[in-house]
């Protein structure tokens, strides 16, 4: 030990002090960065020759629990596919309406049947016959939007899937670029916390689409797969491929090969629940496009033909011709189990009925076929429309369990199997939020803590001191060594 | 990861949390508080809203139930006064006929057939009354009137009449009855209206018979009778002896008459019964449904308040915490 010696370590612990000042700073400066993994100046005795000599800045520590923050990012990943299911659901079981709102497809066919009744007493009545026709038409427009709303959400989601993919490519070419740029910033043995917080940000954006692991490769590289075990990122990147649709319409799907579908480095990928990109939003969309949307719409098309039917049946009206549509119609023309598919969405009013078209109220009273009004208390008709409403009568769409059941039974079964289908989507994602609320805040628990931070400082400041001091000692000593 | 020190942004991020969830529980308890029912109505039923659904389509129904029966509450009432009218108007002669079979006062005949005229053209007036702007007893032809003019009626018996060439009081009678009885004859150019209204649903199982018209026999039986009077009052026949005869007779068939009108008066009196019944039992089942839907979907008004109390105590604990937490910070202390 010399005085060069002790002047060389104080010296030293100026520079660790100062170097722990700097990771305080910044650490303070990202105290709201969710993305920035605490700075911390890793420290060990200096050796010099075989003895110890003051301190030495061996690096700088990312403060960062691995497990926690790739639990919270699977857990993230599927809050996020469960809130896309949850949204959907939801959209579906608002579009059919409040069972108790007269707007509603429920309430609407409540309002026919109603005003059925009331034109029934009072044939003569025009303003009845006008508000059966009325109620008949504003139930083909609430078959109308409710079909629209559908598959404007297929839309929708087909154009998120898009904006994803997209978000996909960039960031797995981004991550590869990284991976490169942190090799080459580690191999310097310069510090790359700050490339090292970019790519966990960029991983997230990643994680929040489909569900990854972050595996540790040599010199601080990263590979990523799925938790299905698709490869993302293993030296090479993935390109993903998809096309957005413009228009969807109830006949366009995935198996028709009207809609894109997913590929994997230009091989077609599954899509479906549990393939191997499952457990993030990703699949969820294609699952509301694919599979959620299609079957609500199965259950309007079939609700539909039931309408259909009940008023297409030649024994309701003798007057309407073999072949022509009954009061409700598949676009103006007669409808057929063949073009049950996406039914709801053309429903219209038959035209003979509708004075907005040319048609005539009276054909209401008098059969779709009357060239010329009858006998204006004439209520035999009106009667039996309102019984083929309300009658029960055996179900050939596929959308429905077979069984007799009144239309009114039939509609209440489509809403609750809506609300259902609501409320088991709510719950998931609730629980699915719960749980990555819960990850995410153990994981920010870990974060920058300013408290600790200025504690840190008081101690850097007390070291510093401390070390000038011993500086100013050793150079009195070497005053009086000179003025002998 | 050391356990000495806790992120800033944990403690944020858990109080944006729940402060979240607190407000939306305020929100849905004030909701409820305001409206008595559930705000997500599929969650209080447990996703199966069929009962709902029922409720509100025999609600719907019930409310086209309210009008038909107020609409055949209308129609027998006004048809009912048409009856009690024409009563009236034949009662009072009935008696006078039958007196002349007994006193035979030739005078007194002659003012009664005076009347018998008047009371022929009212009869027919009566039975074209129109209630709502529907002829009540014109069955499906209620657009227009139930019964030709007296003074059509009258000249198609006369020409009949003629054509038979009846003078004595038995051809004249035979010839009246042809005419009325005959499907040519008034059913043709005396009732204008339609054939009977089927019957109307009045509730989901009860229908109430409509087929009362201005043809039905009673009402026919009671025309013709008065007709006769008419034509008698016109000078047919001509021979005073033939005219006592057919006014002795005439008397018979309007003592006859009455009572058959009693008895369509008592079917119709009936039919409003039943509908009055009906009207009231639809009325209780509106309210029972009514009563049943609030149950189902209704919030217990003490409960949601107690709820709504304790989330915004809850909330304000969380907004003081806050507020003492984030005065909370060392770099205060360091001066």
């Amino acid at each position: 030990m010399s005085i060069t010696g002790a002047l060389s370590s104080a010296l030293s612990g100026l520079t660790a002090a100062g170097r722990a000042s700097e990771a305080v700073s910044s650490n303070v400066a990202n105290a709201l960065n969710p993305n920035y993994a605490r700075r911390e100046v890793q420290l060990a005795s200096r050796l010099v020759g075989d003895t110890g000599q003051g301190v030495t800045v061996t690096g700088i520590g990312r403060d960062v629990n691995a497990i926690l923050l790739g639990d919270s990012r699977v857990a993230g990943a599927r809050s996020s596919g469960a809130a896309e299911i949850a949204a959907f659901a939801s959209r579906f079981e608002t579009a059919l309406g409040d069972p108790t709102d007269g707007a509603s497809l429920t309430g609407r066919i409540g309002t026919l049947d109603r005003t059925l009744i009331s034109a029934q007493s009072r044939p003569d009545d025009e303003v009845r016959l006008a508000a059966v026709a009325n109620a008949a038409r504003a139930l083909t427009d609430s078959f109308g939007a409710v079909s629209a709303s559908v598959q404007t959400a297929r839309q929708q989601t087909d154009q998120r899937i898009g904006a994803q993919v997209d978000t996909l490519n960039s960031a797995i070419r981004q991550l590869s670029d990284l991976n490169g740029q942190i090799v080459a910033v580690t191999g310097n043995r310069r510090d790359s916390s700050a490339l090292l917080d970019q790519r966990q940000a960029l991983i997230g954006t990643i994680a929040a689409i489909v569900p990854v692991r972050e595996i540790a490769q040599e010199n601080g590289r990263v590979a990523l797969y799925t938790t299905g075990g698709a490869p993302l990122l293993d030296g090479r990147g993935v390109t993903f491929g998809f096309t957005p649709t413009g228009t969807i319409t109830e006949d366009m799907t995935l198996a028709s090969g009207a809609l894109s579908g997913l590929t994997m480095n230009g091989r077609p990928v599954s899509t479906a629940q549990g393939s191997i990109l499952d457990g993030g939003s990703l699949v969820a969309n294609f699952r509301v496009r694919d599979e959620l949307a299609p079957a609500a719409q199965a259950q309007l098309d079939g609700l539909a033909r039931d309408l259909v039917e009940r008023f297409q049946d030649p024994a309701v009206d003798p007057t309407r011709p073999p072949g022509a549509p009954g009061l409700f119609t598949d676009a103006g023309l007669i409808a057929t189990p063949a073009t049950e598919a996406g039914l709801a969405g053309r429903l219209t009013l038959n035209i003979a009925v509708d004075p907005a078209q040319g048609g005539a109220l009276f054909r209401l009273r008098d059969g779709l076929g009357a060239t010329v009004p009858g006998p204006v208390g004439n209520s035999s008709l009106l009667g039996t429309l309102q019984s083929a409403l309300n009658e029960s009568r055996p179900q050939a769409s596929l959308a429905f369990a077979p069984g007799n059941r009144s239309l009114t039974l039939l509609s209440g079964q489509v809403v609750s199997e809506a609300a259902r289908g609501r409320l088991t989507a709510e719950t998931e994602a609730s629980y699915a939020s719960a749980r990555a609320d819960a990850l995410e805040t153990l994981r920010l628990k870990d974060g920058v803590d300013t408290d600790r931070e200025m504690q840190d400082l008081l101690q850097v400041e007390n070291a510093y001191a401390a070390n000038a001091k011993v500086i100013k000692t050793v150079d009195d000593l070497m005053q009086i060594l000179l003025g002998l | 990861m050391s356990t000495i020190s806790l992120g800033d942004m944990a403690q944020a991020f858990q109080m944006r949390r729940q402060t979240a969830a607190l407000k939306m529980q305020s929100q849905v308890a004030s909701q409820e508080v305001a409206t008595g029912i559930a705000v997500d109505k599929a969650a209080k039923l447990g996703g199966n809203l069929l009962p709902l659904t029922g409720i509100q389509s025999s609600l719907a129904q019930l409310s086209g139930y309210a009008d038909a029966t107020r609409d055949a509450d209308l129609r027998t009432t006004a048809q009912q006064s048409v009856l009690t009218t024409v009563n009236t108007l034949a009662g009072d002669l009935t008696a006078g006929f039958l007196s002349f079979g007994i006193e035979g006062n030739v005078t007194l005949l002659d003012a009664k057939l005076a009347q018998a005229d008047q009371s022929f053209e009212a009869a027919v007036g009566a039975l074209n009354t129109q209630a709502a702007g529907q002829t009540v007893m014109a069955g499906q032809g209620s657009g227009g009137a139930a019964v030709a003019s007296a003074e059509t009626i009258l000249a198609a018996l006369q020409t009949q009449i003629a054509a038979a060439g009846a003078t004595t009081a038995a051809d004249v009678e035979s010839a009246v009855t042809a005419w009325f009885s005959s499907p040519t004859g008034f059913a043709q150019a005396g009732y204008l209206g339609g054939d009977p209204q089927g019957p109307v649903a009045i509730s989901a199982t009860e229908k109430a018979d409509r087929s009362l018209t201005a043809s039905a026999l009673a009402l026919r039986d009671m025309l013709q009778n008065l007709a006769i009077g008419a034509l008698m009052h016109r000078g047919i026949p001509g021979v005073p002896a033939e005219r006592q005869a057919m006014a002795r007779s005439l008397g018979d068939a309007m003592l006859q008459n009455d009572a058959d009108r009693v008895t369509l008066q008592a079917g119709l009196g009936l039919t409003q019964g039943r509908i009055e019944q009906v009207s009231s039992r639809n009325a209780t089942e509106k309210s029972a449904l009514d009563l049943q839907q609030s149950g189902l979907l209704g919030v217990d008004g003490y409960e949601a308040a107690t709820r709504l109390e304790a989330a915004q105590s809850q909330l304000e604990t969380l907004y003081a915490v806050t507020a003492r937490l984030s005065r909370l910070s060392l770099v205060d202390f360091l001066r």
